[in-house]
C-alpha cells in the first residue's frame, strides 16, 4: 500500500473487531497530543463531548469527529447507549447502523402504505434502511419520536436498483461506512425538504415497502422525514456551535472538544462579534480563492481534509493505481499557509488562512491533522473539512430560526 | 469561476411551450451514445429543457423535478460526450452514463473516496462527482471524444 493512500484508506475502514460500543476508539493511546486552546467547555445540561478519534475499531479515522447517543424506544426506558457516533455538518439526520443496534425499533409506516425505509445518497455511496422513531438523549437535551434511519437493517435486505444509480457503493456496515452512525446538524430541518414532501425525486430517497423487497417511492410530508434532531429539542434547538482546540502542525491524538446545543439560549452559546457566513438554499457558502469565486463551497466537519484546488501544491507523488476514485491529497515538503475568503451577504469578504501539510507523514498515532488537503474535484467548490475547526468556535443556525446576529441557514465563526 | 465560453442562449424551449413531441425530440442524452437513443429513456422527470449551441456542440439543459440541472454535451456528430449535473439529487447516472455506468461503478466501488467526493479517472472515463445531502454537482465525461478545441473548462 502506498503512502499516498493511506489517509484515505484510513477513512476507508477494516472491520478488524466485530465487538460494538466497547470497541470504539479508545481513549488510551494519547502521545504526542499536542491540542490546547480552548475547545472544551464546562460541562452542561447542552454539551455534548465531542473528540477526533480513531473511530470503530478497524476504521482508522483522521480528522473525523465523534460523539455518543442515547436511543430509547419511543415511550420507554428500554435505551441504548452508541459511541462513535460522526458529526456531520454536511448532512442532516441521525442515522444509526443497524450492526450496532441492540434496541428492537418498529418501522415507521409510509404515506403510500407498508413500511418507510430510505436510499440515502451520498457522493460515494449509499445508505438504506427503514426509518424509526426513536426518543433521543445528547448530553441533557432530550427529543420524543425523532424520525432517524437505520442503516443495514436485516428487515429490507435488497436496496431497490435505483438506489445504486447516483452512487453505487453500499455502505450498510460500520466498516464501509467508518462510524457507528452519524449526526448530520446541518443547517437544514429535514434530510430531503419539499423535493420529498410535495413529489416523489428520481432517484428515489423514500420508499413505501410492503414487503421486505417490495418497495415504491413515497410522498414523505416534512415531519415524518428524517430530522435534524436539534429542531427537537424541547430546548437549545435552533442550532449548534462546535468548539475543538487548536491542533499543532505534526498532529494530534484524541483531541476533545465540546457541541453546543442552541445559540443565544444559554450563557454558553451566546453570539459576539463572529463572522456571519449567508448559506444558500442547497446548503453553500461562497468561498473566493485564486482569484475564483467559489459558488458551491461549504463548511462540513464531516469532510476529513480541506478540499480546493491549487496547482502550485504539490499532489502527492501518484503510484500505479492511483487513477480509481480517490481524490488526490498534497504533499508539501513543509507545511504552506495559504489564505482564502469567505464571501459575506453584504459581498464583502473575511479571509481565513489553512495549513496544507504533507499527507505521506502523518504519524500513525495521529487521529488529528490540521494539514491534511487534497484536490476537490470540482472546478467551482472548496471544501473546508474538519481542519477548520480546529481552535474554533463554529456556529451553525439552522434554517428559519433567528439568533442575535442573524436568521438561518449561516454559518458563524 | 472562469468560463471560457459565455453561455449563449441560442434557442430556449420552455416547458410551457413544449408539447409531448417535442419532450421526445429534445431530450436526450447518455454518455457515448447518439441523442436519438434516449427517446426511450422516461421522460417524466423532465420539468424543463433548453438548448445552446456552441459551434463545436450543443447542450441540453434539463431541470428534473427534482431540482436538479443536468446538462448534457453533444458534439456535431450528435454523440454525448459529457453530463454536468448540479442541485439537490445526483441524477441517475445508470441513466447519464449508459454503457459507461458499469465502470464507473468498479471504479467507485474499488476506490475509498469520501461521502463528499469522488473522482474517477480513467483513459476514457472521467467522473468528478462532490457536495453533500441537498447540494450535489459533478461531471462525467468522455477524454477522448472531446471534440476539437474543447476543453473540460469549457463544461460547466
Amino acid at each position: 500500500m502506498s503512502s499516498l493512500l493511506t489517509p484515505v484508506l484510513r477513512g476507508a475502514g477494516l472491520l478488524l473487531c466485530a465487538a460494538v460500543v466497547s470497541c470504539g476508539g479508545g481513549g488510551d493511546t494519547i502521545g504526542g497530543s499536542t491540542s490546547s486552546g480552548t475547545g472544551t467547555v464546562t460541562p452542561s445540561s447542552n454539551v455534548a463531548s465531542v473528540t477526533v478519534s480513531a473511530g470503530p475499531a478497524g476504521v482508522n479515522a483522521v480528522n473525523t469527529l465523534y460523539t455518543t447517543v442515547t436511543v430509547c424506544v419511543a415511550g420507554t426506558s428500554t435505551c441504548q447507549t452508541i459511541d462513535n457516533i460522526q458529526i456531520d455538518t454536511g448532512s442532516y439526520g441521525l442515522r444509526i447502523l443497524s450492526q450496532v443496534l441492540t434496541l428492537s425499533l418498529p418501522v415507521a409506516t409510509a404515506a403510500s402504505g407498508g413500511g418507510l425505509v430510505e436510499c440515502t445518497e451520498f457522493v460515494d455511496g449509499y445508505s438504506w434502511g427503514p426509518v424509526a422513531l426513536v426518543d433521543l438523549q445528547i448530553s441533557g437535551e432530550t427529543a420524543s419520536s425523532v424520525p432517524v434511519q437505520l442503516i443495514g437493517d436485516s428487515r429490507y435486505p435488497t436496496a431497490p436498483s435505483d438506489c445504486s444509480s447516483g452512487a453505487p457503493s453500499a455502505e450498510n456496515t460500520v466498516a464501509t461506512f467508518g462510524a457507528n452512525g452519524i449526526l448530520g446538524i446541518g443547517p437544514f430541518a429535514q434530510d430531503c425538504g419539499s423535493f420529498c414532501a410535495g413529489g416523489i425525486p428520481e432517484p428515489i430517497q423514500y420508499y413505501g415497502c410492503t414487503t421486505s423487497v417490495e418497495c415504491q417511492g413515497t410522498l414523505v410530508p416534512l415531519a415524518a422525514q428524517v430530522q435534524n434532531p436539534v429542531t427537537m429539542f424541547t430546548t437549545d434547538n435552533n442550532g449548534t456551535i462546535i468548539t475543538l482546540p487548536s491542533v499543532a502542525s505534526a498532529g494530534a491524538a484524541n483531541v476533545t472538544g465540546s457541541l453546543i446545543f442552541g445559540i443565544d439560549t444559554e450563557s454558553n452559546n451566546a453570539s459576539g462579534t463572529e463572522t456571519v457566513v449567508p448559506v444558500s438554499d442547497e446548503g453553500y457558502v461562497t468561498t473566493v480563492f485564486g482569484g475564483q469565486t467559489l459558488a458551491q463551497s461549504f463548511v462540513d466537519s464531516g469532510s476529513n481534509a480541506t478540499y480546493f484546488n491549487d496547482s502550485s501544491v504539490t499532489q502527492c507523488p501518484t503510484s500505479g493505481s492511483s487513477s480509481a476514485g480517490t481524490v488526490d491529497f498534497y504533499c508539501p515538503s513543509s507545511p504552506v499557509t495559504l489564505t482564502a475568503a469567505f464571501e459575506l451577504s453584504n459581498n464583502s469578504t473575511v479571509n481565513e488562512s489553512f495549513e496544507v501539510a504533507n499527507a505521506n507523514t502523518v504519524a500513525d498515532t495521529v487521529t488529528a491533522y490540521p494539514g491534511l488537503a487534497g484536490t476537490n474535484p470540482t472546478a467551482s467548490s472548496f471544501d473546508w473539512g474538519l481542519p477548520f475547526f480546529y481552535g474554533r468556535r463554529v456556529a451553525n443556525a439552522i434554517e428559519g430560526y433567528t439568533t442575535s446576529v442573524g436568521t438561518g441557514p449561516y454559518i458563524a465563526f | 469561476m472562469v468560463r471560457k465560453l459565455g453561455w449563449r442562449k441560442l434557442g430556449w424551449l420552455s416547458a410551457a411551450m413544449a408539447s409531448g413531441t417535442l419532450w421526445s425530440a429534445v431530450a436526450s442524452a447518455t454518455l457515448g451514445e447518439p441523442e436519438a437513443s434516449l427517446t426511450a429513456e422516461t421522460q417524466l422527470n423532465r420539468a424543463s429543457i433548453k438548448e445552446s449551441n456552441f459551434g463545436a456542440y450543443h447542450v441540453h439543459e434539463m431541470q428534473l423535478a427534482s431540482g436538479t440541472v443536468v446538462r448534457e454535451y453533444a458534439g456535431l456528430d450528435g454523440k454525448v460526450f459529457a453530463v454536468t449535473w448540479s442541485g439537490p439529487f445526483i441524477p441517475n447516472l445508470k441513466q447519464s452514463l449508459g454503457s459507461y455506468f458499469a465502470e464507473f461503478s468498479a471504479q467507485a466501488s474499488a476506490a475509498h473516496g469520501t461521502r463528499k467526493h469522488l473522482e474517477i479517472r480513467q483513459p476514457d472515463l472521467v467522473v468528478q462527482s462532490g457536495g453533500h445531502m441537498r447540494a450535489h454537482h459533478g461531471l462525467a465525461y468522455l477524454p477522448q471524444a472531446l471534440p476539437s478545441g474543447v476543453s473540460v473548462g469549457d463544461l460547466q
